[in-house]
């Protein structure tokens, strides 16, 4: 599942370790999100999409092939 | 879902307490093995400090807290969990077969290891009837 969550959140201004206390989650778990490493579970997609004002859609994209959960 | 709590480590805390009045007893009365007063002691030690410092320090809680509920942590912990028992269950059987082969003399470790494997299995399969009744 690729996505855009390192583009929004440097066109926001925050750094990896906010976002990460924002959500709760470590700063690596943030970078494996960005690197594509990891797919988040829906409830963490949904804190994500909530904590940038946005649809879950608008950040992750659901691709058919390449679907690991890590 | 267990999440980090601060009570965790006060249960912590009061446990090394105890055993160190527990070991503080033992002074006066001799009633315990040296061996087992001189782990006690030092299990007592590790324990209060170790809570002291955790229970006084917001970063490292902050940080165990994190570490607690990080999906990604818990994830990895949960696939390494299933390797390592898989492993050392294939571990087990080999060793069971190969004790087979020496004779009398391994005959109850072999079947003291078809035993823990057996149960294993059992414990295993319970666990996953629970979780499936439960989700």
């Amino acid at each position: 599942m690729k996505n855009h969550l390192e583009k929004l959140r440097q066109e926001r201004g925050i750094k990896q370790e906010d976002l990460a206390k924002a959500m709760g989650v470590s700063r690596q778990t943030i970078g494996s999100l960005e690197n594509g490493r990891y797919n988040p579970s829906i409830l963490l997609a949904y804190r994500i999409a909530y904590f940038f004002n946005l649809k879950i859609e608008d950040i992750f994209i659901y691709e058919e092939k390449n679907n690991e959960d890590i | 879902m267990k999440t980090f709590k601060k009570t965790y480590f006060e249960i912590l805390f009061i446990i090394g307490l105890l055993l160190s009045a527990l070991v503080s007893f033992d002074r006066g009365y001799h009633f315990l093995p040296d061996f087992i007063g001189g782990m006690l002691t030092s299990l007592s030690i590790v324990l209060i400090v170790f809570a002291g410092i955790v229970k006084h320090s917001k970063k490292l809680q902050d940080k165990l807290q994190i570490a607690d509920r990080d999906e990604r942590l818990l994830t990895i912990e949960q696939k390494a969990a299933k390797i390592t028992l898989y492993a050392i269950m294939f571990i087990n059987i080999v060793c069971i077969i190969i004790f087979g082969f020496l004779g009398d003399t391994y005959l109850y470790m072999s079947i003291l290891l078809a035993i823990i494997l057996f149960i294993t299995i059992v414990i295993l399969f319970i666990t996953k009837l629970v979780l499936t009744k439960r989700m």
